[in-house]
């Protein structure tokens, strides 16, 4: 069973995800912050990790930053969440190191879709 | 020359001196005139050499920096300009003195108090004797105005991402409890949820709209311009519909040209025109058909979307861009909008130097057509740079722009045929388009050159994008294996370095 953490500093989104992918059988692992985000990344070792871009104790960015510097995590695709407006920021986290943006309000197949697309790639 | 200078000046000299008494006060109420103007004016004016030393300031000037009279000796112009800002207005005088055209700056001043002032004006050279001595430059206040528009920004920002997060989590929990998640869920329960996750989808589109209002009102939208095939994209997006056409039993007429019509557009947002046109005609329209057409011309393209549905009186027709009026509207269940799409479609073919009209009769059909404009590859560059330039201006940021040129084009053009070397300049436009990351980059070709446009690029790292953009075409070219070899010189011009002025950077570019 692959395992994706899902790092999202507002709660009930994270359980909508966690809820949705575990129905899909997926294994989740879930973090509310930054910090938190970048140790259950290097302990659990998932297969990917979807983080939220906009978050209260450290920028989405600045977790893929350090996710892409470490050599442990570095090899873990990364999908954001952005609920921001299309289009701003998508190649700077390309750029960055992210292999896709998922954008907020999201369809459950869009997020599907994308899961399974990075997963499948990643194998 | 000194000579005949002399005696030009001569009978000027002799002619003031013996001035009719009519010329005289005119003279005299002229100088009045500019010296009022100098005191009384609320924009702030002050004259300075180009070193940075003060020689006159207004009243206006005093009173916003709050300096007097004898605070002024030990001041340059430099040490009141915010301390980022210095080298790139120097920059900007430095090009006015030099060859005495007038241009526009921006800056943050600091006030004797302390407080940071944006300001915003004109510099220009001042003569005397023939010789540039001096720059005068007038400007005004634009805090408040830039704190402002700051605030447009975060309220975008902030509304997009306030609203979003919580119809996400509203989104996906009625979506989880439909596709019952949870445990069974009797019909009648799906079919009220199923209304649930339609309205908040309704909610989602009305968000996105006023957003895009918002943005377009407040200049914040930027196009993306590539190298389209316009046949192919309106195929597509005609394609997504036939289905619901056909469900709702409508048939589905297209006109297309048979050859490729390639024009520089901003490809998601023409599709969201045309989207949103057909959706309409969708929408009003209970049998017949709907029709799309394009038609080439030499300096447009046309695109129709027209069909046969309810019509729009002449009454609602009138108002029928502007922003939330909705029309042919029946009393009962039936798909709204928000009265924003038909504005927006405007908004964002006029971004496209493009232009829009609409004609209907009532009960017999309406019909929306826009024109878009066909581009010359100079015009192109050049309202390209200067849109991306006016971006970098106001936001007081880099642009670089990389240069490939295709060495000894001529020769190659000998040997292959121009249809042959015309080909390989565009797949390499496309290669590079490929190769960039970042949604504001873009290519575009010239004949024999293609222009890549940075912004928000410093040149250090242009040379970076440049270094990678040269082995992404190598491996191109080697892959295309032509005999002779192809060879590329690159070069980079970057905003304000080495030029100022839109003129500036074109004259840079074709001076490669």
């Amino acid at each position: 069973m692959k395992k994706i953490l899902v790092i999202d500093d507002e709660p009930n989104i994270l359980l909508m995800v966690a809820q949705r992918l575990k129905a899909n059988h997926y294994a989740v692992v879930t973090a509310l912050s930054g910090e938190q985000g970048l140790k259950r990344a290097s302990e659990d070792k998932p297969d990917m990790v979807l983080l939220d871009h906009v978050m209260v104790d450290m920028d989405g960015g600045e977790v893929l930053d350090r996710l892409k510097m470490d050599p442990e995590t570095r090899s873990i695709p990364v999908v954001m969440f952005t609920a921001d407006v299309k289009d701003v920021k998508l190649g700077d986290y390309l750029d960055r190191g992210a292999v896709d943006c998922i954008y907020k309000p999201f369809t459950p197949e869009d997020l599907l879709a994308k899961v399974q697309k990075v997963l499948a790639g990643q194998s | 020359m000194k000579k005949r200078l002399r005696k030009k000046s001569s009978p000027a000299k002799k002619s003031s001196v013996r001035r009719s008494p009519k010329t005289s006060v005119a003279a005299s109420l002229s100088e009045q005139k500019c010296q009022n103007l100098f005191d009384l004016t609320s924009d702030m004016i002050q004259i300075f050499k180009a070193d940075g030393t003060l020689l006159e300031m207004n009243a206006a000037w005093r009173k916003n920096l709050e300096y007097s009279e004898h605070d002024l000796a030990n001041l340059t112009v430099y040490n009141l300009l915010f301390p980022k800002d210095r080298k790139e207005s120097e920059e900007v005088f430095l090009a006015v003195m030099r060859d005495g055209k007038p241009r526009k700056f921006q800056a943050t001043m600091v006030t004797k108090g302390g407080q940071e002032l944006a300001v915003e004006g004109t510099v220009s050279r001042l003569m005397c004797e023939n010789r540039p001595t001096a720059l005068s430059a007038i400007f005004r206040d634009v805090t408040r105005h830039k704190h402002y528009e700051k605030l447009k920004d975060e309220f975008i920002s902030t509304v997009s991402h306030e609203l979003r997060t919580p119809l996400t989590v509203i989104r996906e929990g009625v979506s989880q409890v439909r596709d019952e998640l949870m445990g069974p869920v009797p019909e009648d329960q799906k079919t009220m949820l199923d209304m649930v996750l339609h309205n908040s989808d309704r909610l989602g589109r009305i968000i996105e709209e006023l957003l895009d209002v918002s943005k377009l009102e407040a200049g914040k939208v930027r196009l993306h311009r590539k190298l389209c095939n316009i046949v192919e994209v309106v195929s597509e997006v005609v394609g997504n519909f036939r289905a619901i056409l056909k469900y709702k039993n409508l048939e589905l007429l297209t006109s297309f040209p048979s050859n490729r019509i390639d024009i520089y557009i901003d490809r998601d947002k023409i599709v969201q025109v045309l989207t949103h046109l057909i959706n309409n005609s969708l929408k009003f329209t209970e049998k017949g058909h709907i029709k799309v057409h394009i038609k080439a011309q030499d300096d447009f393209v046309e695109c129709r979307v027209s069909d046969t549905g309810r019509g729009i009186s002449k009454e609602d027709l009138s108002k029928a861009f502007q922003k939330f009026s909705q029309f042919s509207r029946e009393i009962g269940p039936g798909d709204r909008g928000t009265g924003l799409g038909l504005s927006i479609c405007k908004k964002l073919i006029e971004l496209h130097h493009g232009r829009i009209k609409i004609e209907s009769t009532p009960l017999k059909g309406t019909e929306v057509s826009f024109l878009l404009p066909r581009y010359t590859h100079r015009e192109l560059f050049k309202d390209s740079i200067g849109e991306a330039l006016s971006r970098c201006v106001e936001e007081r940021s880099h642009l670089s722009i990389i240069i490939f040129d295709v060495l000894d084009f001529e020769v190659l053009e000998k040997k292959l045929g121009f249809r042959q070397v015309e080909n390989i300049v565009v797949q390499m436009e496309k290669v590079i388009n490929g190769a960039l990351r970042r949604v504001a980059d873009v290519a575009i070709k010239d004949t024999k050159a293609i222009m890549v446009l940075l912004p928000d690029t410093q040149k250090d790292n242009a040379y970076v994008v440049m270094g990678r953009l040269l082995q992404v075409l190598e491996d191109f070219l080697i892959r295309e294996q032509k005999t002779p070899k192809i060879e590329i010189h690159s070069s980079v011009i970057c905003y304000p370095e080495e030029a100022v002025t839109l003129e500036e950077i074109l004259d840079g570019i074709y001076a490669q």
